[in-house]
């Protein structure tokens, strides 16, 4: 096996169809085990929560920007989050400040929101990809 | 006997990967402090780290005890769940 690799013409196309060839070979062994099929599910199913309360971490402060007074997060008498702005209030007056400072101060949290929804698109769709490139 | 290594190993193996992941999500929220510009203070009891985007940063958001049993919870379950749904629907594919 290590002569056949080392015999392959070097190239990008090569290595990633030997990184994909290795990918769904540990995919299928891994599917073919009850087991270690059950713990690669629990692995991606950390792995979207994870990805789930990183985007609503960054909603909560993505909806707070929008508002002057603090957000706060509670069930009951249970308090989860706060999030108290820090900005002079009195530029909140003015209409033309307020809009150029939500604009500005949503864009990064919005395209990170956007990294994490594609990040998590791309984990919930690998089970299945993974599986059609084995079949 | 050996069943009882197996489940404690799986029981261990399950709290490790737990524990990297809160670590990963940890990470992430300093990751996201400096990038939104926020300061974040965990109130998680007897500690209470804050991590600081520097002077004249945007708001602080600050999480409590709760938040963090409900995010362990929440993980916790999310993976318990996925595995045991393959578990019980598992089928040896040709």
């Amino acid at each position: 096996m290590a002569a056949l690799v080392e015999d392959m013409p070097a190239g990008f196309g090569v290595a990633m169809d030997l990184l994909v060839g290795a990918g769904a070979a540990y995919a299928a062994a891994i599917r073919g085990n009850r087991i270690l099929s059950s713990a690669a599910a629990y692995l991606h199913g950390v792995c979207v929560a994870v990805l789930l309360q990183a985007i609503a971490f960054v909603s909560l402060v993505l909806v707070s920007q929008r508002s002057q007074s603090p957000t706060v997060v509670d069930v009951g008498q249970m308090r989860f989050a706060v999030v108290t702005p820090q900005t002079a209030l009195y530029l909140h007056n003015l209409a033309a400040v307020l809009w150029t400072r939500t604009i500005t101060d949503s864009l990064p949290a919005l395209v990170l929101l956007a990294i994490l929804a594609a990040l998590l698109a791309f984990v919930l769709a690998t089970p299945g990809l993974l599986r059609r490139s084995a079949a | 006997m050996r069943r009882a290594w197996a489940g404690t190993s799986a029981l261990l193996l399950a709290l490790l990967i737990l524990a990297v992941a809160e670590s990963g999500l940890a990470a992430l929220l300093v990751v996201f402090s400096y990038v939104l510009k926020i300061d974040v203070a965990l109130g998680l009891g007897f500690i209470g780290p804050t991590f600081s985007s520097g002077p004249g940063a945007g708001p602080i958001v600050q999480l409590y005890s709760p938040t963090a049993v409900a995010v362990v919870l929440f993980t916790a379950a999310s993976g318990l769940a996925s595995a045991a749904w393959t578990f019980r629907r598992w089928r040896l594919s040709a």
